[in-house]
């Protein structure tokens, strides 16, 4: 039998979060195989556990601040390869709480975790070459790559991603405002 | 008369309506939304947060500090002014640390509210991190700089409104930070925790201990408060399902402008609480019953019948309804254990006061016990230039203020002499009958008023209620045969003169509030034949007389759960 509906890729990453964006996105229940009936195709996501999208994605989700060069890059990928990037929760969308170490250098705070920490017993920073570097400063994505929907909200009601998705699916304009827009 | 267009809609205005209003007040009253942060109540507006802008003939104002002009064509919202009105908005959110999500306030906070009325829903620039210190150094009050968008409310209220001249701003642009006594921490400042600075405080920078993350969806009832007879206007914030006290704030509506002081706003409501969670523990080993005011009669009655020989004393801790009833049952033995003077009827109203010229206190530590008539007196003295003078008086809030400290009664003569008139004397009801004669004596050839401060809330309400109210030495009416009916939501102050050693060997009957403290005082009492309690004010709906002889009423706020109490 042919597939007459027109394919929908999206594809999720998870940079510095907790998760908590994935599991309100896994939220979704049932209506998840809604989108999926309207011809949405789950490439790199939780279904799939693939760490890299495809290259013709139509919706790229991130979760989770820019907190070292590899997100840096793996979010810069996501531009490449994703028509609509929409950034969801607060850490994607502000900064979050990952940027609570903002306030701190990169030296100091490793010294602390490292060294300092009382439950450290090695007193040994991991400096193995497949271990990412942190970045200076934790930054939200729109100050990495240019985001077209935000999604704020700690983490963000399964309804408001669903809305999202369904008015993008549909052609809509999706329009967060009211008790849809919430910060908490 | 002005003409002006706001929206399209014409409006004729007199030169008086013009006079101390400005464009976003008119606006307000007329029922146009226009955002705001920076601005409160009756504050001076400062124009500081660019969100009240708006548009007249094509340009953009601030409304909350551009006068009223004749031609005026107002817009108050089109998508050119919600632009503008969010940019401003982002720049204070990307500041500091505005994450709501581990905010103590967040859902009922006015700063991310305006965030939700932007459609705010991301910053377009980088967040600046800037730390400052977390002070943890008060007892009712948090207070975290990093939240600051330094709208300025709380140096305003803390002067203008609550006039003790604490908080203040240091450092200039991004660095500027709101601080107490020029660097202070809190708790080691001069505050006395009046608390109208949290109150205002749109962020989460300045917080209330007690109710932190309680806030959510909490109702609010007008009411006044009962612990001294300045009686201010009060806004009681209670739970969804009312069962607690979320927080008490000043009404800024009333009467009393939006003073307030420590008393009800931490003190009552820390008390409230111990208060109910004492009422789950039943092991207290006294006789009680748990009146409220509905079967008093009766059982006050059932009492009478079976005294000879007694004598009522009572305080002014109790309300109206409640004085009718003991004047109409025990008639003409009851007393008061501290004098009263009718002359209260003759003081100077809020208005009045800050009308004279001079304030004379005497005795009375101001911000102690009548918060809100300190407040008066000192943003008089020192925003508007008037002369303080006090007398036997060691608060150095007041005696840094005044132009002379003096120990003596006798030094008011040198008044005479000066240039100064138009006096007002601040003291207590009991000073007042010891020294108003000497006063006159001294005072000759000036202007002169008092000010008299009631000893207790409802002062005013015994000389309405009670008949033949004898004030003279108590111990002398009493003898060791006689039953002492005592009324008094504070044993406190009985105790403190000493009446509680005469009464000793008496048999007492009391009337009185459980809580912890007057629990304390009556362990220690022999022959107390019955102990009755009282209803506690903030559970019973009753009205009472405050000092400028204005009658006020208290709100029962629990209003289904009070049946549950007995």
């Amino acid at each position: 039998m042919k597939n007459t509906k027109k394919e929908i890729k999206i594809s999720t990453i998870w940079c510095e979060g907790c998760s908590g964006c994935h599991m309100s996105f896994l939220d979704m229940d049932e209506r998840l195989i809604d989108l999926i009936k309207k011809g949405v195709v789950f490439s790199a996501s939780p279904f799939t556990d693939l760490k890299i999208p495809e290259d013709d994605v139509d919706i790229g989700i991130i979760e989770g601040s820019v907190a070292t060069d590899t997100q840096e890059e793996e979010v810069k990928m996501m531009r490449e390869k994703c028509k609509i990037i929409i950034a969801i929760g607060d850490c994607a969308v502000f900064g979050g709480i990952p940027t609570m170490r903002n306030y701190y250098k990169i030296d100091e705070l490793s010294k602390r975790v490292y060294h300092e920490a009382e439950s450290n017993a090695n007193k040994h920073y991991p400096n193995s070459k497949d271990i990412s570097k942190l970045l200076p400063r934790v930054k939200a994505v729109n100050e990495v790559i240019k985001v077209d929907y935000y999604i704020p909200g700690c983490p963000p009601n399964a309804d408001i991603i669903f809305y999202i998705l369904n008015e993008l699916i549909e052609g809509r304009e999706p329009k967060l405002e009211n008790e849809k827009l919430t910060y908490e | 008369m002005i003409n002006l267009t706001i929206n399209g809609k014409s409006y004729n205005i007199s030169q008086e309506q013009v006079e101390n209003r400005t464009l976003w007040q008119f606006l307000k009253d007329n029922g146009y939304y226009v955002p705001i942060l920076c601005n409160y109540e009756n504050l001076k507006p400062v124009g500081r947060c660019r969100l009240c802008v708006v548009k007249d003939r094509g340009r953009i104002k601030t409304s909350c500090i551009a006068p009223l002009e004749n031609g005026m064509e107002i817009i108050t919202d089109d998508p050119d002014l919600r632009k503008y009105r969010k940019w401003a908005l982002q720049f204070l959110f990307s500041e500091r640390n505005h994450y709501c999500m581990y905010c103590a306030i967040t859902s009922h906070c006015e700063f991310q509210n305006l965030g939700y009325y932007t459609k705010l829903d991301h910053f377009s620039f980088p967040t600046f991190f800037n730390k400052y210190e977390l002070d943890n150094s008060h007892n009712h009050i948090l207070f975290d700089n990093n939240r600051c968008v330094l709208c300025d409310r709380c140096v305003r209220v803390c002067s203008e409104i609550a006039g003790h001249f604490v908080l203040e701003t240091i450092n200039k642009g991004i660095e500027r930070l709101v601080v107490a006594d020029g660097g202070k921490k809190l708790g080691e400042s001069s505050c006395v925790s009046c608390g109208l600075c949290v109150q205002v405080c749109p962020t989460g920078t300045l917080l209330d201990k007690y109710s932190l993350y309680l806030d959510k969806n909490s109702i609010d009832f007008n009411s006044y408060c009962y612990l001294c007879p300045v009686g201010c206007g009060i806004k009681i914030y209670i739970n969804k399902n009312k069962d607690y006290i979320v927080k008490i704030h000043s009404d800024f509506n009333s009467f009393s402008n939006g003073l307030i002081c420590y008393k009800i706003r931490y003190q009552e409501l820390l008390n409230y609480r111990l208060f109910k969670a004492q009422q789950y523990q039943q092991n207290n080993k006294l006789n009680e019953y748990y009146l409220d005011n509905n079967n008093l009669k009766d059982f006050l009655y059932s009492i009478i019948t079976n005294l000879k020989d007694f004598l009522v004393i009572l305080d002014g801790t109790l309300l109206n309804q409640e004085l009718k009833l003991i004047n109409d049952i025990f008639k003409n033995n009851v007393y008061t254990y501290y004098p009263i003077t009718k002359d209260i009827l003759n003081n100077p109203d809020f208005k009045e006061i800050e009308e004279f010229q001079n304030y004379i206190i005497i005795n009375v530590d101001l911000d102690k016990d009548y918060g809100a008539i300190g407040s008066l007196i000192k943003r008089n003295v020192k925003l508007k230039n008037k002369n303080l003078i006090t007398l036997n008086l060691n608060n150095p809030n007041y005696t840094n203020l005044s132009k002379l400290n003096i120990n003596n009664i006798n030094d008011l003569k040198k008044l005479n002499d000066t240039l100064y008139d138009n006096f007002l004397f601040i003291l207590n009801a009991i000073d007042y009958i010891q020294l108003k004669d000497d006063i006159k004596d001294l005072l000759t050839n000036k202007n002169y008023r008092f000010l008299i401060l009631p000893i207790k809330t409802n002062d005013v309400g015994i000389i309405y209620f009670i008949n033949n109210l004898n004030t003279i030495n108590l111990s002398l009416k009493i003898n060791d045969n006689k039953t002492i009916i005592i009324f008094s939501r504070d044993l406190k102050n009985i105790k403190e003169i000493n009446l509680f050693k005469i009464i000793q060997n008496n048999s007492k009957i009391i009337f009185t509030l459980k809580d912890y403290e007057n629990l304390e005082i009556l362990n220690n009492l022999k022959n107390i034949k019955l102990l009755v309690y009282l209803p506690h004010l903030l559970n019973f709906s009753g009205n009472f007389y405050n000092m400028f002889n204005m009658l006020l009423k208290t709100e029962n706020i629990f209003k289904e759960l009070s049946l549950k109490d007995k």
